[in-house]
């Protein structure tokens, strides 16, 4: 200790004039506030500043020019060696020039803060600038991992040695790493809590750094070249290290395979019945979100950036993805993916699409953005056609009828002008639907659907009016509508697309509920319709004529309508009371009107934008389930039999 | 010098190899230095007498062999070495800002066994200005410095590489003057390198010659100018000549130069036997042989090739 304390005064001692210079430059903080023009009111905050640069021009330079002398200059000069010709263990020579450099720069910038830091009475902190009492601490301790790279990098250079070329190519190879693999992290949804992140980097930087300063001293000793040698390499070894972990991390993080998934959903993703678009985490806590597209048959997945649903071709060939991009919050890409080189391209939008659909074979892509429908060859992105769409306070869904044709369906009203929740601000228009001529680059009108007329009743509760609104299911085919009612309108309606003409009306009450329904594959339609026992099945045929009524267990209040599992199946959850969860999920045979109880197995239910599309009966996306396990599962409707998909969390832990 | 300090070297080097690259610096380099004696190593510059140093120092990490220092191997053991062992080192080292005092006051909290009062007196007998720093002394003040900070410590073994490279004559002498004491004193064990001859001669009891990093020699220093010797002579023989003869070839000669008056040569192997069957010769006359000076005996071994020049 005698020996560690003598090597570190000296260092002290040797640059003893820095602190006299540090006190001239307090004093100087003290003097600003009375120069003319600074407002009295403003001493303190003006004082505080002062000092803080100040104390950082200190840090700074003094951590620099310390940090460059403390050994890179003895080694240059041949004076080291004194040191070593002594009885003086290498690990003390380090630890004590360490010690003795970097507490000069500390006391050096501590004179200059904080006397002014301490008369403006919130010591340590900025008066007035309300600046969190930490950051004058950080940027003062900012000289510490200056001082080491002053340190490191005036051995370099001193010794001549070769090994300042890879010194120079990993300072430009280790940036360029992080770049690749923090860019892939953040196109991949990767998220870490800054504050860990940054104190890890900081940590493993500031570890390297005081690592290879013992090396260089440890095993160069009087020997700069060889200590540049062992400086670099440990410098290299552990920051490459270091970078290899955090890439392994941040590939595990955000690709960490779909059967590692501890919380996951997932929805088909288009008309193909194959591919599932799949979005989880891998982390307990549910923290980072990872997306897949899923082919449930071969069990092919494919990284997704983070973003919404996607949509596949009917004949499976390449998916459309809308995703943020991820260096701006601002900008949307659509990427069109070809499901089977993997390859993809990307166009950008103005805005989140309202919209999107490919054509069966996946060679065009048709999108809806700020009222406008573009209709892209792929993957060459060739514009072919575009035009606007019905102006109308409705959102539009572009659907294939034909390669050369898309129909420009009203899917959803927007309630408010500004697009907010809250008291609707619009009254209810009858939408248009209309028809892109992609050769011709026209758009051709083709019915008003009438909602306008649909009978609003009164509303009997006090609370915020809403208003009504509707979502506009189109069937398969197009050529039917189910206009269903939300806020303040509880009815469905049939409607013949080319025509407008309502075909089956299923209406409910602010008492009994709403009633809510959805096509299946053939075209008829199913709508939960509110009856005083709680809620029946309707199976409606294409013309509007009531097949069959299946009676739902009593009491049910919210039906959820599932997958048309095969066979005439269709799964169906249903909620009693107050509850907004479906959580008894039953296999309604629409044939014969059977029942089956699915027991605790939650099933992926379909939501509206998934309502628009329509794999076929018994594919394997629409064997989706849930467990207990919160394992995403494959159900066999027969047998009741589940193949997890994914890891799940096992209930209880 | 004890029978034990003759049998137990206090410098033991066995096949020492140093490399820079590809620059080989000590080329298997072996030697002994009995414990008490002065050894002075001798050598051109870039001969390797500075890696030779550094490697016993613990500052240099050989490539290959073996090397003791008091029964220690230096690397390894370097700190713990260092407290029995007094350097001067060719540059002076010592921080520039701090002054003698300071030097003094900073090395007393190293050794264990430290002579404030008789560092104190040498700089005040080598007229060092205490509390001038050390950047400001002259060069001849630096070297004493350095001399004064290596026996405060009182060492087993004194290590000086080149230390009185640009002194003046008057502090040579008084470096010199002290190791002397010193040896007298203690019965320090001295290594020195140097390129003073004629002052290393005074004191130097054994001698080590290095040419290319190579040890051309290893010895006491009167055995080594007694078998040295500059011999003058007359020649009438002109069959069987080599290039410059062979009738010194018994006495190894390492060069001959044919002058107006006759040869003269140096020779490595001279005895008084030798020297008398050479001289009884037919056709040699009027041959007599003198002694050489340790400089004289470097310059022939280290200065040229044998038989180099005639």
């Amino acid at each position: 200790m005698k020996r560690f304390a003598a090597v570190a005064l000296r260092e002290i001692a040797a640059r003893r004039f820095v602190l006299p210079a540090a006190g001239a430059a307090a004093v100087i903080a003290f003097l600003v506030p009375l120069l003319p023009g600074v407002p009295g009111d403003q001493a303190d905050l003006t004082r505080g500043i002062t000092a803080l640069i100040l104390a950082c021009s200190f840090g700074l330079g003094g951590s620099l020019l310390v940090g460059a002398s403390v050994v890179g200059r003895e080694l240059a000069e041949r004076r080291l060696s004194f040191h070593f010709s002594h009885p003086l263990p290498a690990p003390i020579v380090w630890g004590g020039k360490l010690a003795g450099g970097l507490a000069l720069v500390l006391l050096a910038e501590l004179v200059v803060f904080l006397p002014a830091a301490a008369v403006s009475g919130q010591f340590p902190g900025l008066p007035g600038l309300g600046l969190d009492a930490r950051l004058p601490w950080a940027i003062l301790l900012s000289a510490v991992p200056l001082f080491l790279f002053a340190w490191l990098g005036s051995v370099a250079l001193r010794s001549r040695s070769p090994w300042l070329i890879a010194d120079l190519a990993f300072l430009v190879a280790l940036p360029a790493v992080l770049f690749v693999v923090g860019r892939r992290f953040l196109r991949f949804g990767g998220w870490v809590d800054p504050g860990p992140a940054a104190a890890t980097a900081i940590g493993v930087l500031l570890a390297a750094f005081i690592a290879a300063t013992f090396a260089q001293v440890v095993v160069g000793r009087t020997d700069a070249r060889r200590g540049h040698g062992a400086q670099s390499l440990v410098l290299w070894g552990l920051l490459l290290a270091a970078t290899a972990g955090g890439a392994l991390w941040a590939e595990r993080t955000i690709d960490p395979g779909v059967g590692r998934l501890v919380r996951a959903w997932a929805q088909p993703s288009g008309p193909n019945g194959d591919w599932a678009f799949v979005q989880g985490s891998a982390r307990k806590d549910g923290a980072g979100g990872t997306n897949y597209l899923l082919n449930l048959r071969t069990g092919q997945s494919i990284l997704l950036p983070l973003g919404w649903s996607a949509t596949v071709s009917a004949d499976g060939s390449r998916a459309a993805y809308v995703h943020v991009s991820p260096f701006s919050k601002e900008k949307i890409e659509l990427e069109a993916i070809d499901l089977k080189t993997g390859d993809s391209v990307t166009l950008g939008l103005p805005d989140w699409p309202e919209g999107v659909d490919l054509t069966a074979d996946g060679r065009r892509l048709a999108v809806v953005s700020q009222g406008l429908c573009s209709v892209v060859e792929l993957p060459s992105l060739r514009l072919l056609a575009s035009a606007r769409v019905p102006s109308s306070p409705w959102t539009y869904e572009p659907r294939f009828v034909a390669p050369d044709t898309v129909r420009l369906h009203p899917l959803r009203m927007l309630r408010r002008s500004d697009g907010r929740s809250g008291p609707a601000t619009r009254a209810v228009e009858d939408p248009e639907v209309a028809e892109l001529h992609v050769a011709k680059k026209s758009v051709t009108s083709l019915a008003r659907y009438p909602i306008a007329s649909i009978a609003i009743p009164a509303r009997k509760q006090k609370g915020v009016d809403s208003g009504p609104t509707f979502i506009l299911l189109p069937s398969s085919d197009l050529s039917r509508v189910l206009v269903v009612g939300f806020g303040t309108a509880p009815s469905v309606r049939l409607l013949d697309a080319a025509s407008g003409r309502v075909l089956a009306s299923v209406d409910g009450s602010e008492e009994l509920g709403r009633p809510t329904g959805v096509f299946l594959a053939d075209g008829r339609a199913v709508v939960a319709e509110p009856i005083p026992e709680g809620r029946r099945l309707v199976l409606l045929s294409t013309d509007g004529t009531r097949i069959s009524e299946i009676a739902l267990p009593a009491g049910t209040s919210r039906v959820r309508f599932g997958s048309e599992m095969g066979e005439g199946n269709l799964s169906v959850g249903v909620a009693a009371g107050k509850s907004t969860e479906a959580n008894d999920w039953y296999l309604v045979n629409l044939e014969d009107g059977s029942l089956r109880p699915l027991g605790e197995k939650l099933l992926a239910y379909r939501f509206w934008p998934s309502g628009l599309t329509f794999p076929p009966p018994g594919s394997p996306v629409t064997h989706l389930a849930f467990d207990t396990d919160q394992r995403l599962v494959l159900l066999d409707p027969k047998t009741l039999a589940t193949t997890p998909i994914t890891r799940g969390r096992p209930a209880g832990k | 010098m004890t029978d034990a300090a003759t049998t137990t070297p206090a410098v033991r080097v066995d096949g020492l190899t140093v490399r820079y690259g590809r620059t080989i610096a000590l080329d298997a380099v072996s030697l002994d230095v009995p414990t008490g004696s002065v050894f002075a190593l001798l050598g051109r510059n870039g001969s390797g007498k500075s890696s030779l140093v550094r490697c016993l120092l613990g500052q240099q990490k050989p490539e290959a062999g073996r090397l003791e220092l008091l029964g220690s191997e230096p690397w390894g053991k370097r700190s713990r070495l260092m407290e029995r062992v007094g350097v001067v080192p060719e540059e002076p080292d010592a921080p520039r800002e701090m002054t003698p005092r300071q030097l003094g006051a900073f090395c007393a909290h190293l050794y264990p066994s430290w002579e404030a009062k008789g560092y104190d007196a040498r700089l005040s007998r080598f007229g060092v200005p205490p509390a001038t720093p050390f950047g400001r002394l002259s060069k001849g003040q630096k070297g004493l410095t350095q001399l004064s900070l290596a026996l405060a410590a009182s060492p087993e073994l004194l290590l000086l590489d080149d230390p009185t490279l640009g002194l003046d004559p008057v502090a040579r002498h008084a470096f010199f003057d002290e190791i002397v004491t010193e040896l007298a004193d203690r019965g320090t064990t001295v290594i020195l390198t140097t390129h003073d001859l004629a002052g290393v001669e005074r004191i130097a009891d054994r001698v080590g010659i290095l040419k290319d990093g190579r040890l051309l020699l290893c010895e006491e220093t009167e055995r080594l100018k007694s078998r040295f010797r500059s011999i003058r002579y007359r020649s009438e023989v002109t069959e069987g000549r080599t290039e410059f003869g062979n009738e010194l070839d018994e006495m190894d000669p390492l060069r001959a130069k044919v002058r107006g008056w006759g040869i003269e040569s140096v020779v490595a192997g001279y005895s008084d036997e030798r020297f008398n069957r050479f001289a009884a010769r037919d056709g040699i006359t009027d041959a007599e042989a003198s002694p050489l000076s340790l400089e004289e005996v470097f310059l022939a071994v280290a200065g040229e090739e044998k038989g180099a020049a005639r």
